[in-house]
């Protein structure tokens, strides 16, 4: 006889976001069920009301910090952020979704439970205390978003991007656990907090710890897009329902790059001199990368994908800089970029019609003179996206430089500072075929009421964010009490 | 007993082996089932480490991991069903409407 | 050298065997085959290795589950008239450098760390619970809680993800 296994009653409080967004992707499952096929927008809009309400619960917790699930799971202000991040980008592709999916043919229930479970997955993420709970997490969210981007059965582009992007992150998953078992193999345990007390004790020059570090950025780095783990995704963000595109051009990346400062912060702190080089290089490269193949795109997904990249090099400032401002400009970025990137994407979809995908840039021939409106809203997310004033996309590059700076990157942030310049060419480009250049022939857009509200939203709050960008701000601060005291 | 730099060379090798199989072969059962050893080479080192370190945590992380792999082998398995119906092909060279 | 440590050698050696065969056979369901046998081998070392459940596990899930679903979805899409494809000499050049690459160069630094170790020892859970079974299971349910329930989500959306993709064409 084994002894006795007192099960103790885990602090459950803590976690009620996550149980909350399980229930909600379990009941859009059940409730799928009896709305009629020709009306599963219904679905849709219980999602949207789903995901509101647990935005406001999870909101709650903004000031709590737990860690519970024998040290599993950390709730704290940067998680709270992040998590209200993911719900937000989930709104925004609900909305954008509702009318895109009847498009394309493919208006399910379960695209929407598909999303929450993704979001699930983020949520875990972002309070993952132990390698292999960020493991679980990605997965999930991974698992989900596989189904999501093959989610147009009878367009072989879809399922192609599907196959594509699946091969890669199992293949990259594979790498990423050699990496936590390494790190298993010499500390006896995964959680952040005892790798970093073991690396105090035994100091940093440990081989295979240093081995862990790398293969952890590389696992991580796929879902980022971060060169060279990025060539995947041109062909699944063009490949992919764009609805499905500015989701994981946004969501999965920001929980990954949270997820690798989470991990760099809490666990190897004290080998910072090994990861920062190790970043610095690979923050340069993907900037330069993103940017200088995006010049050379013409249609308009792939070109946001590779500037996506990019964005993802000027995030991984924010960790390298490794300070209260990085951290700070971080999750101001996280917003900035939500709102600039999607709807960017947003756009894309308002332009489709019949035939016509809306991802060339021929798509968008003399839209000033068609729809000076959308055409104004498309510049304005343009401008943000290169990071020009009065656009929150600027706020967010000048938080993030100036906190690289304070940390001493000056040649990493001159590297940056020129790839914005080149990035003013292609974002240029597009703004030129709106407004230079003619419109062959009035074709009437089919957008729906959620997605006008999406798209105009979207650019009303670039600029007012741009123009008085204190709430977000002091949001963002909020988050450095997670790690700084 | 078994030394536990032997079972980490074995657990490389299978690691190698997997993923020549996932980045040579042009067929996608044979690339999944490149990834498939690759994710048992983790759960060899895991299982190394635990029996070495004499706590049963590495046998849990490989539990998880094989629940993980068996849902990634779903999903990935109903892609290919999904593009067979479209394209009667299994042939990685054959997807190549996106351009690298 | 003990009886232990030479079946260790012999089912590692014969599962590193039969892992290359199923990614060097043209035919797919040949090398599933080979994948089974390979597990099976692979529960082998696990249970020297002290790990029973794992290897329990190992059989049930891999060899029981995931291959032969693979072995369906095989018949269904008839694959074998993807073994008649030519393989890309350059790529499987490229392919064979890169595993060896990181095999060696990382290989050789952890080798060299735990060099001289020891492994085969129960574990103190396993102990103190009366069994292998046991330990893992007073873990599962106390320490890894939460990383229990996430796997069940996990698998709760790959679920609907698989199924969504794999059903039929929709009715329109």
């Amino acid at each position: 006889m084994g002894a006795v296994v007192n099960i103790p009653i885990p602090n459950i409080s803590a976690i009620v976001p996550e149980i909350l967004a399980t229930a909600l992707a379990c009941f859009l499952l059940i409730f799928d069920l009896f709305v009629p096929k020709e009306k599963k927008s219904i679905v849709g809009i219980a999602a949207l009301i789903g995901c509101i309400v647990v935005g406001v619960v999870t909101f709650g917790y903004i000031n709590k910090h737990v860690v519970t699930f024998s040290g599993m799971f950390v709730l704290d202000s940067f998680s709270v952020i992040l998590k209200e991040l993911f719900l937000l980008c989930d709104i925004i592709v609900i909305l954008i979704s509702l009318k895109y999916l009847e498009m394309e043919g493919v208006s399910l229930g379960e695209y929407y439970a598909l999303l929450v479970f993704a979001t699930v997955g983020m949520m875990v993420m972002a309070s993952a205390n132990d390698l292999i709970m960020v493991y679980l997490g990605l997965e999930t969210m991974a698992l989900s978003v596989y189904a999501l981007v093959g989610f147009i059965k009878l367009s072989e582009k879809s399922t192609e991007a599907a196959l594509k992007y699946l091969l890669m992150g199992v293949f990259i998953s594979g790498i990423f656990l050699f990496g936590i078992a390494l790190v298993y193999g010499v500390v006896g345990s995964t959680q952040l907090p005892e790798v970093s007390a073991y690396i105090k004790e035994h100091g940093l020059k440990n081989p295979v710890l240093l081995m862990a570090i790398i293969l952890i950025a590389a696992g991580l780095g796929l879902e980022i897009a971060m060169v060279p783990f990025h060539f995947w995704a041109p062909d699944v963000y063009e490949g992919a329902p764009t609805s499905v595109t500015a989701f994981i051009s946004v969501a999965p990346k920001v929980a990954a790059i949270a997820a690798l400062f989470r991990v760099y912060i809490e666990a190897f702190n004290l080998m910072a001199p090994y990861w920062t080089t190790l970043l610095w290089l690979l923050a340069a490269l993907t900037m330069t990368v993103g940017n200088v193949t995006a010049v050379l795109q013409n249609n308009v997904k792939r070109l946001l994908a590779y500037s996506s990249i990019a964005h993802a090099g000027y995030m991984l400032l924010g960790i390298l800089a490794y300070n209260q401002v990085g951290l700070e400009a971080l999750a101001f970025y996280f917003f900035a970029y939500c709102l600039m990137n999607i709807g960017a994407f947003a756009v894309v979809i308002y332009l489709k019609r019949e035939n016509i995908a809306g991802d060339n840039i021929e798509d968008f021939r003399g839209l000033a003179q068609t729809h000076p409106m959308l055409a104004l809203v498309m510049v304005i997310f343009l401008l943000s996206l290169t990071g020009i004033p009065p656009t929150v996309g600027f706020v967010g590059k000048f938080l993030l430089f100036s906190a690289a700076v304070e940390a001493g990157y000056y040649w990493l942030v001159a590297i940056a500072v020129l790839n914005s310049v080149i990035s003013l060419y292609y974002y240029f480009k597009i703004a030129k075929v709106m407004y230079m250049e003619n419109p062959e022939k009035r074709v009437p857009f089919a957008a729906s009421i959620p997605l006008k509200v999406a798209v105009f939203a979207l650019g009303i709050f670039t600029v007012v964010f741009g123009l008085y960008p204190h709430p977000l701000i002091n949001l963002a601060q909020l988050s450095i009490k997670s790690f700084f005291g | 007993m078994v030394p536990l730099s032997h079972v980490i060379i074995y657990a490389f090798l299978m690691f190698a082996i997997g993923m020549f199989g996932a980045l040579a072969r042009r067929n996608v059962f044979i690339v999944l089932m490149g990834i498939e050893l690759m994710l048992n080479a983790v759960n060899i080192a895991l299982v190394g480490f635990s029996s070495y370190l004499g706590n049963v945590a590495g046998q849990i992380m490989a539990i998880f991991i094989i629940t993980v792999a068996a849902g990634e082998a779903a999903v990935g398995l109903a892609i290919v069903l999904s593009i067979f119906r479209n394209r009667l092909t299994v042939n990685i060279d054959s997807f190549n409407l996106l351009k690298w | 050298m003990s009886w232990t440590q030479f079946f260790f050698y012999v089912f590692a050696g014969l599962s590193l065997l039969c892992a290359l065969m199923v990614v060097t056979r043209r035919n797919a369901v040949h090398s599933a085959i080979f994948l089974i046998i390979t597990f099976f081998f692979m529960a082998a070392v696990f249970v020297i290795l002290k790990a029973e459940l794992l290897a329990a596990v190992q059989v049930l899930v891999y060899a029981g589950g995931v291959v032969s679903l693979m072995l369906y979805v095989i018949m269904l899409v008839k694959a074998e008239e993807a073994s008649q494809v030519k393989q890309n000499l350059g790529q499987i050049a490229i392919a064979a450098f890169i595993a060896l690459l990181l095999a060696l160069q990382v290989g050789s630094i952890v080798y060299l760390y735990f060099a001289q170790k020891p492994a085969g020892k129960a574990a103190v859970e396993a102990l103190k619970y009366g069994g292998n079974t046991e330990g893992i299971g007073a873990l599962l349910y106390t320490k890894y809680l939460f990383p229990f329930e996430v796997a069940s989500v996990l698998l709760l959306a790959a679920m609907v993800g698989a199924i969504v993709l794999a059903k039929n064409r929709l009715e329109r």
